[in-house]
Parts: C-alpha cells; sequence; structure tokens
C-alpha cells in the first residue's frame, strides 16, 4: 500500500462570534467554542499506480483528508502512512513523494513567468537536469504549454494555469498525486485535456492518483475506484459498478409516451414485483434494476399498446450520488 | 550544498519579483530619502541653539541619522517578513510552503534576504551619495570599526528579522496581523534607536532596554561605526547581540512548532 490511512481524525475549534454589535463585543471577552468534527474514523488504503476518485459534497471533509495526507495538517488522532513514511512527522521528506494540485489555490509565483517557477522547482527539489528536460519536453507537448510559458502567471486564463500547475507538481517526478478539484471552473476543451494528462501520467508513469471533484465525469471517465465521504465518515468504498449495484439511482429506466391513456397499463405478475411503474397520462416510467432485462419489458409493452416514443436510460451517476449523499 | 540551493529558490524568486517592481522599489526608496532629509531639517534648527545634546554635537547627531536610516532602510518595514507570513494564512496559500521539501522558517529567511539584497546595495550607495554631498556625515571611526560595524548589522538583521517573524506567526492565533504589526512598528522604531539616540533617553528607560534585544537593530550597530566604543566593549556588544539572535531564533523556531499544530487552512 503507497497510501494508509487507519481511524483518521480531524476536529477543528471554531470560536462562535455573537450576534450584532453587543453579542460581537461579549465575544471580544468570552467566546463560545464548538468543536467540528472534519474528518471522523477515516480509513483508506491505496495500492500503487490506483486512480482513485474522492468525492462528497462541500464540507464533506475531502480537502482535509487531502491535506492530512499531504502533511500540511496534522491529524487530531489515527495513523498515516504514505510511501511507509509519516506525513506530518516527516513533512520535508514526505514532500519528495508528492505533489499536488489545489484548483482553487496557486502554487505558481504570480509575478513570475511559468517558466521561472518551474526553474526555481528545479532548485528547490533538487530535481537532476535530465529528468527535468525530459518532463518539461513531455509536459510541454501534451499540456500545450509553449504559448504561454514566458508570460507572468497573473496574466494567464485559468486554463492555462490550471495547465500550468499540473506540470509543476509534477516536475519532481513525485510516486503520488494529490489533485483536489483539478478541473473546477475549466471549459469542456481544457477538461478534456486535463483528464487525458491524468490518465496518461497514472498509466505511463505509474504514479498514483488521489483525485477530489465535483464533477462526476471526471470520476467516471478515469477513476476505477471511488471513495465517497460524507459527513466526516466514508460511506462507500468500491467500483463504479458496485455503487450503481448497491444503490437504486443506479437502476435503469425505460420511459414510454403511448398513443392511448395509460391509467389500465398493467404487467404480467412475473414482472410486476421486480420493477417500479410511475404513470401520468400518456407517460409511463418503468424503473427496473439490471437483474431485469429491458428487452422483456418492451416485448410486453409493445404486445398490448401503441407506443409513440421511447427513452432508454443506464445508470445516472449524478442520481447515484446525490442518493448517497443524502442517505 | 544542495541544501542551500534548495533555498536559493525563494531568495531568487524574491529578488526576481524585486527587479520586475522597479518602479515601487524606487519610488520606496525615494521616500526613504524624503524622510531622512526632514529629519535632518529638524536637527539644523534644533542644533541652532545649542551645540550638543546629550554628549552628541550636530556632525554626530547627523552621522548617527544618516547611518541609522540606512540601516533602517535595510531591514525595512517594507520587506517586513511578517507582511508574507500573514499574506499566506489569509490567503490559505500557506499549503504550498508546507508542501515544499523545506523547512519553513528557513525558507521565511531565505525569501526575506531575496526582498533585502536590492535594498542593501541602494541604502549603501545612498549613504555615499550623501556622505559626499553633506559634510558633517563622518567615515566610520576605523577600519576595525567598518568591519564590526557590518558584522553587528548582519547579527541586528537577524534579530530583526526574528522579531518580524514572530509577529507574523502570531496571525496563526489572530488571523489578522495588521493591528499587532502597527503596535510592533512603533516599537522598533522608537527602541531601536531609529528615531533618536538612545542615550538621549531617561537614565531607567535606557536601563530597561538594555533588558531587551531592540537596541541590538539599528543603536548598537551605529554607536559602533561612529567609534563610541572601546574595542573590548565593541566585542561585548558584539557578544549580547549574538546571544539575542539565537534567543530570538529559537523564540519564532519554538512558535513555528507551536503555530503548525494550530494550522486551519482557509476556504476549500
Amino acid at each position: 500500500m503507497i497510501i494508509e490511512a487507519q481511524d483518521l481524525t480531524k476536529d477543528y475549534v471554531v470560536k462562535l462570534k455573537g450576534k450584532g454589535l453587543k453579542g460581537m463585543t461579549k465575544s471580544l471577552f468570552k467566546s463560545e467554542k464548538k468543536i467540528v468534527h472534519a474528518v471522523k474514523n477515516v480509513d483508506l488504503s491505496i495500492e500503487e499506480g490506483e486512480l482513485v476518485g474522492y468525492i462528497g459534497p462541500n464540507g464533506a471533509g475531502k480537502s482535509t483528508t487531502i491535506k492530512m495526507l499531504t502533511g500540511i495538517l496534522q491529524p487530531t488522532s489515527g495513523q498515516i502512512r504514505v510511501c511507509g513514511l509519516e506525513p506530518s512527522k516527516n513533512r520535508v521528506q514526505n514532500a519528495m513523494n508528492v505533489g499536488a494540485v489545489f484548483g482553487q489555490k496557486t502554487q505558481l509565483w504570480w509575478d513570475l513567468p511559468v517558466r521561472e517557477t518551474f526553474e526555481l522547482l528545479k532548485r528547490m527539489y533538487s530535481i537532476p537536469d535530465p529528468v527535468y528536460q525530459k518532463n518539461l519536453d513531455d509536459f510541454m507537448d501534451f499540456l500545450e504549454l509553449e504559448s504561454f510559458i514566458n508570460q507572468p502567471v497573473r496574466q494567464l486564463s485559468l486554463g492555462q494555469r490550471m495547465r500550468a500547475e499540473i506540470a509543476a507538481s509534477l516536475l519532481h517526478s513525485p510516486k503520488v498525486l494529490y489533485l483536489d478539484e483539478p478541473t473546477i471552473g475549466l471549459d469542456i476543451n481544457i477538461k478534456l485535456k486535463m483528464r487525458e494528462f491524468i490518465k496518461k501520467i497514472n498509466q505511463e508513469r505509474g504514479v498514483t492518483v488521489m483525485l477530489t471533484t465535483h464533477d462526476l465525469q471526471d470520476i467516471e471517465q478515469m477513476a476505477r475506484r471511488i471513495v465517497v465521504i460524507n459527513h466526516g465518515t466514508v460511506c462507500f468504498n468500491g467500483t463504479m459498478e458496485e455503487l450503481s449495484e448497491k444503490y437504486a439511482g443506479g437502476s435503469h429506466s425505460i420511459s414510454f409516451t403511448l398513443q392511448t391513456d395509460v391509467a389500465a397499463l398493467d404487467l404480467s405478475p412475473g414482472l410486476k414485483d421486480k420493477v417500479k411503474v410511475d404513470k401520468d397520462g400518456r407517460h409511463v416510467k418503468i424503473t427496473h434494476p439490471q437483474t431485469v432485462a429491458a428487452a422483456d419489458i418492451l416485448t410486453e409493452i409493445f404486445k398490448s399498446y401503441s407506443v409513440s416514443d421511447i427513452e432508454i436510460k443506464g445508470p445516472q451517476i449524478e442520481d447515484v450520488v446525490m442518493e448517497v449523499y443524502n442517505s | 550544498m544542495t541544501k542551500i540551493k534548495r533555498y536559493s529558490a525563494f531568495f531568487l524568486a524574491e529578488l526576481e519579483k524585486a527587479m520586475a517592481y522597479r518602479f515601487s522599489f524606487f519610488t520606496s526608496l525615494l521616500a526613504d530619502v524624503v524622510k531622512t532629509l526632514v529629519m535632518y531639517a529638524v536637527w539644523v534648527a534644533v542644533y541652532q541653539q545649542r551645540s550638543t545634546i546629550a554628549g552628541f554635537s550636530f556632525p554626530m547627531m547627523v552621522t548617527y541619522l544618516f547611518v541609522s536610516q540606512t540601516i533602517s532602510n535595510i531591514y525595512a518595514f517594507k520587506n517586513d517578513a511578517s507582511r508574507s507570513v500573514a499574506h499566506q494564512i489569509r490567503k490559505g496559500t500557506i499549503i504550498f510552503d508546507l508542501l515544499r521539501p523545506v523547512h519553513y522558517v528557513t525558507a521565511r529567511l531565505s525569501e526575506n534576504l531575496g526582498q533585502t539584497m536590492l535594498q542593501v546595495f541602494f541604502s549603501f550607495l545612498m549613504l555615499a551619495i550623501f556622505g559626499l554631498i553633506i559634510p558633517e556625515i563622518s567615515a566610520p571611526a576605523s577600519w576595525l570599526c567598518f568591519f564590526l560595524f557590518l558584522l553587528s548589522l548582519i547579527i541586528g538583521y537577524f534579530i530583526m528579522f526574528s522579531v518580524c517573524l514572530i509577529s507574523g506567526l502570531l496571525s496563526f492565533w489572530l488571523m489578522n496581523n495588521w493591528g499587532l504589526r502597527n503596535v510592533r512598528m512603533a516599537i522598533v522604531s522608537f527602541f531601536s534607536g531609529a528615531m533618536v539616540p538612545l542615550s538621549m533617553l531617561p537614565r531607567w528607560m535606557q536601563a530597561v532596554l538594555n533588558f531587551l534585544p531592540f537596541k541590538d537593530i539599528i543603536y548598537t550597530p551605529t554607536m559602533i561605526y561612529m567609534g563610541q566604543y572601546s574595542t573590548g566593549q565593541m566585542w561585548i556588544k558584539i557578544g549580547i547581540q549574538l546571544l539575542w539572535a539565537l534567543i530570538m531564533w529559537g523564540l519564532t523556531e519554538w512558535l513555528f512548532s507551536k503555530a503548525i499544530r494550530h494550522i486551519s487552512v482557509n476556504g476549500g
């Protein structure tokens, strides 16, 4: 296991400020404190070369977990091992093994050209010349950095900046890459490019990637395994298929528009128990699990009714995930 | 060697930034010059009534003024380490500094040295130019005084850096650096001897200041420059300075080790 966490917990103490001028004055002298459990008893284990999606609603504890894994935050309790090191105790050595992109913040020097940031990172990580040159050539090529590499970072568009960010995070050839919302605010072209690049470095270089995102397309297209966190605890850990099976949102559905009113619609006894039927005027929606063949339903409907329109849907990741978040 | 090279990244980044913002650098340099000249005019007026104040003749006072202002501009309030720390905390970009394979306090020192470099060069250039124009400004009392002045200046820089960083690190708890920074700037500029020579202050105040590190930031190096101490005294003064530098550095490290446990990252 390249990343391993056991019973990971992080509490924050939040000071509550009183309401209005009176309350504010009072809290100058005595403020009430509240403990927030950002992450509670999280267990994680990620193998070398995996690409894991780490998802959850806003405030679920995703970023906090990532920050503990990088060694930035110290856990309140629990164990972490990344490449055999305890990140918060061996922050400096751990830093050599990991790279990170935080989509909401920049690691590039705001006032300097992109190339200059890269040169400075080369110094900071003592990257040998041949390694640096090869990485830079690869990234320049794939991420098309050429056109803006000599511009100061403050003049870059978000899409350009994010490409530079991910290149910067990989210059020292880290074994582990943490991506915290790397596609936030990007247009569809750049998003696709980023996804392709992340997959590429995962497959070709064997970099272990842990990715948080709110864009479920990211997860669908990249991650082989997903971990879902909500209210600070892990509520699912497995593959996409397993997730769809476990939650009803993962079922398939067929919607018909019939030429006659469907109030009287009835299915054969064998089928009726396994599916859910929603009727509304001439429309009917039949939701069925994967074990029931769509063909059986279609045959039965076509036999007794004349159909004017039909729509078949597979599992919707958004529906599945929403269900997990709300459960 | 690789270690020094690692930290040189921070030094170079700041030096390059300072060069990128030449205009702001030179306008603030101009502001320093104007400020010094105003203080010069005040002393000219004061000395019209009398020939010495607290043992300082007019030429001595002018030398004190220009040398102390040169030092004060070098570890200036512009390249104040507390500002970058407070900024990092407010913006949350401190996460990247903790993500790098470097020690945080040393990295801030390298950064600060980078910000200070241009300042050192131009401050001394200004002193040399004023030295040629204003006859009252005298050269260092002797070669020994000059070298010990440089040594004392460097140690003073470390004390100043630590004082600033400590006040910056306190924003881990306060989340805001502004008020504290103003208080610190007022204390430092008065107690370090940047405004008036400390020997002008009442005796009891001087006695108190003897037990604080601030006098070693500006007053001690300036007095060494002017040859106000015997050789033995100079070495003792530098020894005390060194002791303060070590104490303050230790305090900074201690505070950082506390602060890192207290860190909470703003937003996202």
